[in-house]
Formats: structure tokens, sequence, C-alpha cells
């Protein structure tokens, strides 16, 4: 009986209190001002530690907050290194998809010149560059230079024996055909020296910052991206300014190409493709009977071709 | 209450105001069920209500009031259903 009037009391103290509860939320409702500002009266030395260990350089606040900002900063990388671990693959995909392409049309690898970079433009007037192969190794006047597999950054403007010179596109006077990739579209680039180029397009071309600008008479030849871009309404043309992606300072080595890697026309480009599709028509090795059915049963003896 | 039970207590609510104020649910969901279970959580009614005058939540859902009152009617109840056995010794 005892325990039974204890529980039924706490039952009843359990509902009073939550109805108790109930009715201030309702009051709360009524007067959401009044009980803000009571509330606030109430909670501003809670506020203020909480604004301490939201604001304050003091040990402890620094600790909580650089602890957070360090697991932000894991689960971003985590995800950016999913990210990168899938367009790796892709990449990987779309390079052996290319090469395969490539096969197919029957474009044969160029043999490139390993060459080490022997002055830079801190010794050199900027914009040039001095590799250690000459035309003892078969560096050819107007060869492509690359840095790494598809970075072309210049052309060779002059030989010696055992040495050669290479004219960067950023020379001031250089003039090449680029196609900008994003608005895609074929433009003008002007060497500008001190390591820039420039490429000049009318106003209404959506050019943006990481654009990539693609030398198209260099294959494969890509120069860098747009790293920054001057429009005034006001002029009749836009630019972007181009920078290799790679400082000259930390070229060690670079590889030289052919000359026949640059396309001399669009004729010549057109010939060459005719030519290599005419080619593919013949095949080679084939041979076919020509049979006739006599009462001799003779058979001609095979043609190949 | 012991000494050491008020400590314990404070300590706990304390945790409970500031982890919902910097946003750490799943420490302040924790610490609300250390708290319920180690003392009641009647005392968490008008924290729930000052923190939703506080953020201004009576001016929409206060979200922690209505929460706390059934988390508070919960836990009485199981509180009372555990207590059963207890209550035939006495």
């Amino acid at each position: 009986m005892k325990v039974q009037s204890q529980r039924s009391y706490k039952k009843k103290r359990t509902i009073r209190i939550a109805l108790a509860a109930v009715l201030v939320v309702i009051c709360g409702w009524f007067l959401p001002t009044a009980f803000s500002m009571v509330s606030t009266v109430i909670m501003s030395p809670f506020h203020a530690t909480n604004q301490w260990l939201e604001e304050s350089s003091s040990l402890i606040p620094t600790f909580i907050r650089d602890r957070q900002s360090l697991q932000e900063d894991i689960q971003r990388l985590e995800n950016e290194l999913q990210i990168n671990s899938r367009t790796d693959v892709t990449q990987q995909r779309l390079l052996s998809e290319n090469n395969r392409l490539r096969e197919l049309l029957g474009a044969s690898k160029e043999n490139r010149i390993v060459a080490g970079v022997i002055a830079r433009p801190d010794t050199l007037p900027y914009d040039f560059l001095q590799i250690d192969r000459g035309t003892n190794d078969g560096i050819e006047v107007g060869a492509p230079v690359f840095v790494g597999t598809d970075i072309v950054i210049g052309l060779v403007a002059h030989t010696a024996a055992r040495y050669s010179f290479v004219e960067l596109f950023t020379t001031p006077g250089f003039e090449a055909t680029i196609f900008l990739s994003g608005p895609d579209v074929v433009a003008k680039m002007y060497g500008m020296g001190g390591g820039v180029a420039r490429v000049s397009l009318p106003q209404g071309i959506p050019i943006q910052i990481g654009n990539l600008v693609h030398v198209p008479s260099v294959e494969p030849g890509v120069f860098g991206k747009i790293a920054y871009i001057e429009n005034e309404p006001t002029q009749p043309e836009q630019y972007g300014y181009v920078a290799p992606n790679t400082s000259l300072n930390s070229l060690y080595q670079v590889s030289v190409g052919r000359v026949s890697q640059i396309s001399q026309s669009v004729e010549e480009i057109d010939q060459r493709v005719r030519q290599e599709i005419e080619s593919r028509l013949v095949v080679k090795g084939v041979s076919f009977e020509v049979s006739t059915s006599t009462e001799q049963g003779t058979t001609s003896p095979p043609i190949e071709i | 209450m012991t000494f050491f039970q008020g400590c314990l207590a404070i300590c706990l609510y304390l945790t409970i105001i500031f982890s919902f104020m910097q946003s750490h649910i799943l420490l302040g969901v924790t610490a609300v069920l250390l708290y319920t279970l180690k003392f009641s959580a009647v005392a968490l009614l008008p924290l729930a209500i000052l923190l939703d005058g506080y953020y201004g939540a009576f001016h929409t859902v206060p979200v922690f009031s209505i929460a706390a009152i059934g988390w508070y009617l919960l836990s009485e109840i199981l509180r009372s259903a555990m207590n059963i056995v207890q209550s035939s010794h006495e």
C-alpha cells in the first residue's frame, strides 16, 4: 500500500512538473521577447564564457579550436584524397585510351633528346635557356623544347656543336597561334618578357583564370594556364597573361623534340592525314586465289599483293 | 548528495550548456544521458527553456524545451518501471 502510494505520488509529481514546464513554454510562445530578455540576462556569464572559448587566444580555447580545425582539415583532406584518387584513375584511363587511339591512327612517337639546363635567366638574358646538347647530338634549330611529357616551353634558337640556346615563348616579340581551352578559341600569343606571355582576345569571350593554353602547331603542346586577366570594358580587346607552370629556376632537365613535330601549314597537315589514310587502305601480305571450275579441276596459282 | 556528487552534477551541467552552445551535439547528448542516469532530468527543464530563450527559439519552435519535457517524461517512466523491483524490498 505504501509502495503504491509512493509510486502514485511520484507519478503525480512528474505530471505536475511536466505540466508546469509546458505552461512555461506556452507562456514563452506568447511572450517570446520577454523570455529572450530574461534568458539573455541569466545566460550572460555563460555567454561570456562561450565567447572566451570561441575567441580567446589563451591556451585552453586555442587548444580546443586548433583541435577542431585540425579535425576539419583532416576530413577535408581525406575527401580531396578520395576525389583525387578517382581523378587519377580517370586520367590513366584517358591516357591509355589516347595512346591506343593514336596508335590506331598511326601517330608515331617522336624520339626526344634529353638535355640538361646549364644556364638560366639569372646568368642569361631572361627568357633564354642554355642546354648541354648541340648539333653533335642531333639538336636542330626550331625544334620544340618540352618540360615533362607535353608542356612545351619554347624553341631552339641557336645550336653549336655541344650546346644550344632555347628561346622561350615568353621572349619579347615571340608570336604564336594558340588554342585556348575553356572558351575554345584560337588566338595570338605574344611574348612579353619576364617569363610572361600575353593572349589578346576580343571583348565578350569568357576567358577565365586557369584556362589551358595549347600550342596546336606543336604536338603535343600545352604551354600553361591563364594566370591573370586584364579586361577593361572601354577597350576593344581583353588580355590574358600566361605564365609557365614550372619555374625556370627549378628546371634541371628538358627534352628536345624534332623540327618535324612542328606542323608547317594546314595544307601540310591535311596532306599528311590523307597519305596516312590512303596508305592504310593497302593491306600488305594478303593473298587470294582465283579458282576456276573446269573439267580437269585445275586451279590458278595464288596472286599475292 | 555528497560533495563529489555535487561537483559531478555541476560539471555535467556546465558540459551540457557549453556543448550545446558550441554545437557539440554528441557530447551534449552524452552528458544529458549521464546526468539523467546519475541524477534526474528535472534540472534540465529550466536549462532547456533558458537555451531556447537565449537563442530566440520562442519566436518559432522551442525545440530544446519540447525535447527536454519529452525526455523528462520518458526518463521518469523508465525510472519508475525499473524501481518496481527495488520498491518490493522497502
